[in-house]
């Protein structure tokens, strides 16, 4: 069972570089849609597999394989899987079936948008499973390369713009993370004399604490610009309009949350000093980014704008949660993330279909679709609920978690109240946008130009009806994802270093 | 005869090479100057080998010569290309790599 | 036994799942008398709940939670979905589900011609379902579950024709109001986890009285903020807007949600937290106090209004203050009292009014209407009986009910003169209102011939009657109720006071309202232009509801839409995007600056490279 992680990976990249290298002439798309669906499918069989056979009461990795990779730089090719990652790699594997699914409306060059979109699912799933950090150094930039392309080569309106903007944001920080990742490495060589990249090795590692905010800066410029946090955001609300929509559903549901996993994976255990001392501040750019979003979302009129700055505030949820510090908020950012993951996608999907059905996407310009359209309001209805965080499904859970955790937390002491309160403000501006979207387009009487619209096919009620199905039981039963989530955490927020750092056993020591 | 000489001698061939390579426009001549260099170095080689008695520089002299050679051939077969496209050889005109 | 309990839920709840999946199968009739079915059978297992708690002694019958399983376990926090069986959540069941009970078997006569009629029954199901999960909930988490889905469903009820515009506009009103309310309560249920470490009642209860003192400053924070929770779903000033407009949703729904039930959830609320609310006296009097300013500002906006739901709608929010002000003197059971009359009364006043509204062919204004009594004869004299009970008419249901109230505003815990003299300002406004409704829509002559009223179908006349029955009959369950419900309340059973000088000068305001309104109504025309003359400008404001929607859009609804366009021009395009952008143009011009260098002069770079050369040479010289 040692390659089922290896197999999830290299499954869509391989299928990607099979696809990139087939020969396609004329009528051949049925061949190249079919390998990306079997291998879509396959990857998140295997995602399921895992889920059946990991064992919720062990902290640590498992699945874990191993072997060298540059042995002259003792990097290695580690993969695992621990509680935290488990799940974006099942939500990633589900989100990659689905891009792929919706991918076939595609017309432009439908070949290198599948082999890009699966090389886009592999190159993330890559990032949750790596266990050297110069592994999840590589995947990281991986997720990059298709993101460039399918903004800029497939996208719409400002398209280059926006990819340009997108890539050069993102690499200033994964460059960092790169110096700080060596960082770590040569603080670990000096403590224990022992040169390597294993992840859970460097985290043992007790840094310095006068250096320790230089390379949480680094490490954080990385992520808060990935998930992004209030005010690293502005490359998003570019990206995201100019994506096309298949792309979308991994890049919001998917890769915004590597981000977020690497504020877990490193920040939380390597600097807890430095989050102590710097929290507050971060919790309050998060808290000022939940309300940030939530309100321009309500001067919004284009739907994928719309849907964009949502995502501002709802990721801006699980930062604070994270810096919350402690088992509540940490473990309702993981499940928040799984929860914005699946919600997201599903909005945008539902603004695609409208997109293709009606040719535009400004909410002025249709209405009344529920006659039309019964089933699509129903889901959409669902889906909204879920998304303005009704108690009861799934969107409320993660939220409640978060905020409890943001109460009872000491590093937001004195700022609690304030950040529950703009929480709060975002929740309702949340209802209003959600609703103003929901019935803005789906209620009062129709137009007469759209009265014969087509409702949901049956392809389209099949890349819906995960989302609708997952929203109703998460929020019936968290405990089910919870439960797997919370040793790996209760580990991360309890570490006890091994490596202590030099300063601190120098102090020890005692005089001169 | 002494290796001060030597090195004086050396050191007036490279310069006069050096000034000609700036201030000449024509890339022939300019391209003479580069070799009035290279010859300085390997005189200065071939002055001390015969000092020190040891084979070493004019090995070093023969190796450079031999690079210069192939060097003149490139550098020749590029002026040439030149000349045929633009009828004209200054080099203060050929400046498409400027940034 | 109490395991049956959850059938309260699951029939409900399978209703909505069964109509909402295959309504369009069902056939139309079917459908609705399936969810009839279901919520009698909920009322029936709810029956079952009271046998089983009279079979047990008083004390005993506290704190029976059934488990189902654990839902979620966090570090440090764990919570289980689990029900709590006591008289006070037996007691509001009785009153969801046996009126609800009477509203779905109304409905069907009255949706009749719906074109969605499943979908209708789908979401009162839903309704239901939410009320009951909200009623049984054994903790604050899914307290604020159940509070938001009977505001889901209210919303979705509201804006049941979504076709109509203002149905869409109200719904979302309503919502969103309600949202500020749950945000408020789960605030309030943060708070209860720090000081408690968990959010059951049966634990936090048990603590509330040595966790604090009096008046604490979190005690006031948590009770003032569950108060936002129970305003906001009460519709009690100043989170009341909502209320009105809600009347766009279908009549039956205005009476289930919007009289009956779900408004008197805030009430049930303080009732349920009494022993939180027990420790903040300061909140009690500010419960009080709002419950007081509702009832007389509503009461009074009623007075004028001619679109005959929102005379109602009004009406309701006066009497939920009613409710509130009993609670907030410390006389719980007298409120319950209070919620369960109202909820016969208004709902027979509700179904009434949709009785006439049906038989005039959805006309809503009632100065269209008049001498509907020779047409609509049951309705007639049911919505009378209705009448005469909000009022306060000696020996109906609602007589009793407020008489206790009135009392104890002066003689309760927390009763003093002020409240005493505002509530029966109050009644008599009741006394007003509700018969300037009557007497414009019964009595006098048609004032539109050409309206061909009928009476409706016994499918919707018999609810009515029944209702009736209850409305005349009700007041004698007091005793019954305080009795019953005194275990919740730690044993207490209110007092009865007799105080033969509060309760003439009540009944006398209350008959006054009676006769000013028989005065100016049942006599000509004259009397009514010449007071609308007098009081021109007190006019005014009360038929605009004393401009508080406007106000509202002018500080809440305009500035946030304006600051949200202003962050979107200005903080993020010429902010922080352009700052961003700024760096990038700036590292561009710093390399055109620099790459001057480049000038691709051969000759200039031959003088650099001779120049580094002579730099490098004096360097190794000289150094």
């Amino acid at each position: 069972m040692d390659f089922i992680l290896t197999g999830i990976v290299f499954l869509p990249l391989i299928a990607a570089i099979v696809i990139m290298m087939m020969k396609v002439t004329g009528d051949n798309n049925g061949k190249v849609v079919g390998i990306a669906t079997l291998a879509s499918v396959l990857t998140f069989a295997g995602a399921i597999a895992l889920l059946v056979m990991f064992d919720s009461h062990h902290h640590g990795m498992q699945f874990v394989q191993s072997f060298e990779w540059v042995p002259m730089l003792h990097i290695h090719y580690t993969v695992g899987v621990d509680g935290i990652s488990l799940w974006l790699v099942v939500l990633t594997a589900l989100l990659g079936v689905l891009a792929v699914y919706f991918s076939r409306d595609q017309k432009k060059n439908l070949q290198y948008f599948l082999a890009l979109i699966l090389l886009l699912e592999g190159g993330t799933l890559g990032v949750f499973v790596a266990m050297d950090s110069i592994l999840f150094y590589v995947f990281w930039e991986l997720m990059l390369v298709p993101a460039y392309f399918l903004i800029g080569f497939w996208g719409e309106g400002n398209k280059v713009y926006a990819t340009t903007k997108f890539v050069i944001y993102t690499l200033v920080g994964s460059l960092l993370m790169l110096v700080g990742i060596i960082w770590v490495t040569m603080v670990h060589y000096e403590l224990t004399h022992t040169l390597t990249f294993d992840i859970p090795t460097l985290l043992q590692t007790q840094m310095p604490a006068n250096i320790q905010f230089y390379m949480f800066i680094c490490f954080f410029m990385a992520f808060a610009i990935k998930i992004p946090i209030f005010p690293f955001h502005s490359w998003l609300p570019h990206a995201y309009v100019a994506c096309p929509i298949p792309a979308l559903i991994l890049i919001t549901g998917a890769m915004s949350k590597a981000g977020a996993y690497g504020l877990i994976r490193f920040c939380l255990p390597l600097f807890p000093e430095t989050i102590a001392n710097w929290g507050l501040w971060i919790g309050s750019a998060a808290a000022g980014g939940i309300v940030y979003g939530a309100w321009i979302a309500v001067a919004q009129r284009d739907l994928k704008a719309l849907v964009a700055y949502s995502s501002i505030s709802h990721l801006g949820f699980i930062a604070l949660g994270i810096f919350a510090f402690n088992g509540q908020g940490v473990e309702g950012s993981v499940l928040q993330m799984v929860n914005h993951g699946i919600i997201a996608s599903a909005l945008f999907i539902i603004v695609g279909i409208l997109e293709q059905r009606l040719g535009t996407r400004q909410l002025d310009q249709f209405r009344g679709l529920k006659k039309p359209m019964p089933v699509l309001y129903a889901m959409f209805m669902l889906i909204a609920l879920a998304a303005l965080g009704l108690p009861g499904l799934n969107g409320f859970v993660g939220e409640f978690l978060i905020l409890m955790g943001v109460w009872g937390s000491h590093l937001f002491a004195g700022m609690a109240g304030l950040f529950v309160l703009a929480a709060g403000l975002a929740i309702v501006f949340a209802s209003i946008y959600m609703l103003f979207m929901f019935q803005g387009a789906m209620q009062e009487p129709v137009d007469e130009k759209h009265g014969s619209v087509l409702d949901l096919s049956r392809r389209e009620i099949g890349l819906l009806i995960p989302a609708c199905i997952l929203v109703v039981m998460i929020g019936l039963y968290p405990k089910g994802i919870v439960d797997r989530v919370s040793p790996a955490v209760d580990h991360v927020l309890h570490m006890e270093k091994k490596y202590k750092s030099l300063d601190a056993g120098s102090g020890h020591g005692g005089g001169h | 005869m002494g290796s001060e000489f030597v090195l004086f001698i050396s050191a007036a061939i490279f310069s006069i090479g050096s000034v000609g390579f700036v201030i000449r426009k024509n890339p022939l001549v300019m391209f003479m100057s580069v070799e009035l260099m290279l010859n300085a170095v390997n005189f200065l080689l071939i002055g001390y080998s015969s000092f020190l008695n040891s084979l070493d520089g004019q090995i070093f002299a023969l190796i450079i010569m031999t690079v210069a050679a192939a060097e003149v051939v490139v550098g020749l077969a590029i002026i040439l290309t030149i000349f045929r496209t633009r009828h004209e050889l200054d080099v203060d005109r050929i400046n498409t790599l400027k940034g | 036994m109490y395991s049956l309990s959850w059938l309260i839920l699951l029939l409900p709840l399978t209703g909505f799942l069964s109509l909402s999946w295959f309504g369009k199968r069902f056939p139309k009739l079917l459908g609705g008398w399936f969810a009839c079915a279901m919520v009698g059978g909920a009322f029936l297992v709810t029956l079952l709940m009271l046998a089983q708690l009279y079979s047990e002694s008083p004390a005993d019958r506290l704190n029976h939670v059934q488990t189902l399983y654990p839902w979620i376990v966090s570090e440090g926090f764990s919570l289980n979905l689990s029900i709590l069986i006591d008289p006070l959540s037996v007691f509001m069941l009785l009153i969801v589900t046996g009126v609800g009970f009477l509203i779905h078997v109304y409905s069907i006569g009255y949706m009749h011609h719906d074109k969605e009629f499943n979908r209708f029954f789908a979401y009162m199901n839903l309704f239901i379902f939410a009320m009951s999960v909200l009623v049984l909930a054994a903790d604050f988490f899914f307290l604020i579950v159940g509070w938001a889905l009977v505001g889901l469903a209210s919303y979705l009820l509201i804006g049941f024709w979504t076709e109509k515009k203002s149905a869409v506009l109200a719904a979302r009103k309503a919502f969103v109001m309600n949202v500020i309310g749950d945000v408020g309560m789960l605030i309030a249920a943060f708070m209860i986890f720090e000081h408690f470490g968990s959010l059951n009642y049966v634990d936090v209860f048990k603590a509330a009285p040595t966790a604090f003192f009096p008046n604490d400053d979190s005690i006031l924070l948590i009770t003032f903020l569950l108060l936002v929770g129970a305003f906001a779903k009460s519709a009690q000033i100043p989170l009341h807007t909502w209320l009105p407009d809600a009347m766009e949703g279908p009549t039956p729904v205005s009476a289930l949600i919007h009289a009956a039930t779900m408004v008197t959830a805030g009430v049930y609320l303080v009732a349920r937290c009494n022993a939180l609310f027990t420790m903040a006296p300061f909140t009690m009097y500010l419960i009080a106090s709002v419950g007081v300013i509702t009832a007389i500002v509503a009461g009074s906006i009623g007075m004028v209004q001619y679109d005959i739901k929102r005379v109602i709608a009004y009406s309701t929010m006066s009497q939920i203050g009613f409710m509130f002000l009993a609670v907030g003197v410390g006389v719980y059971s007298v409120g319950m009292f209070h919620l369960m009359t109202h909820a016969f009364f208004k709902a027979l006043l509700f179904l009434g009014a949709g009785s006439v509204i049906h038989g005039m062919a959805d006309e809503q204004d009632i100065r269209k209407m008049g001498g509907l009594r020779y047409a609509m004869p049951i309705t007639f004299i049911t919505f009378l009986i209705a009448s005469l009970a909000l009022a306060g008419f000696p020996l109906t249901a609602g007589f009793f009910s407020k008489e206790e109230i009135v009392m104890n505003a002066y003689h309760g815990q927390y009763g003093n003169f002020v409240f005493w003299g505002l509530a029966v300002i109050a009644v008599g406004m009741t006394g007003f209102y509700t018969f300037r409704l009557f007497f414009y829509t019964f009595m006098g002559k048609s004032r539109t011939p050409e309206a061909k009223p009928h009476e409706s179908p016994l499918v919707m006349t018999a609810p009515l009657m029944i209702l009736a029955g209850l409305s005349l009959l009700g007041g004698f369950l007091g005793p019954w109720v305080h009795s019953f419900l005194s275990p919740v309340f730690g044993g207490a059973v209110p007092m009865h006071h007799d105080d033969a000088m509060l309760e003439i000068i009540a009944v006398a305001a209350a008959m006054g309202g009676i006769i000013a309104a028989v005065a100016i109504y049942m006599t000509g025309k004259d009397q009514l232009a010449f007071a609308k003359q007098m009081l021109a400008p007190i006019y005014e404001a009360l038929y605009n509801k004393y401009y508080i929607d406007e106000i509202y859009d002018f500080l809440i609804v305009k500035p946030v839409k304006a600051i949200g366009k202003f962050m979107e021009e200005r903080a993020e395009k010429l902010g922080i995007d352009f700052s961003v952008d700024e760096v990038g143009r700036q590292v561009r011009e710093v390399s055109r600056g620099i790459s001057i260098w480049q000038s691709g002069k051969v000759r200039i770079y031959a003088l650099n490279m001779v120049a580094g050369m002579v730099t490098i040479l004096l360097f190794v010289i000289f150094m």
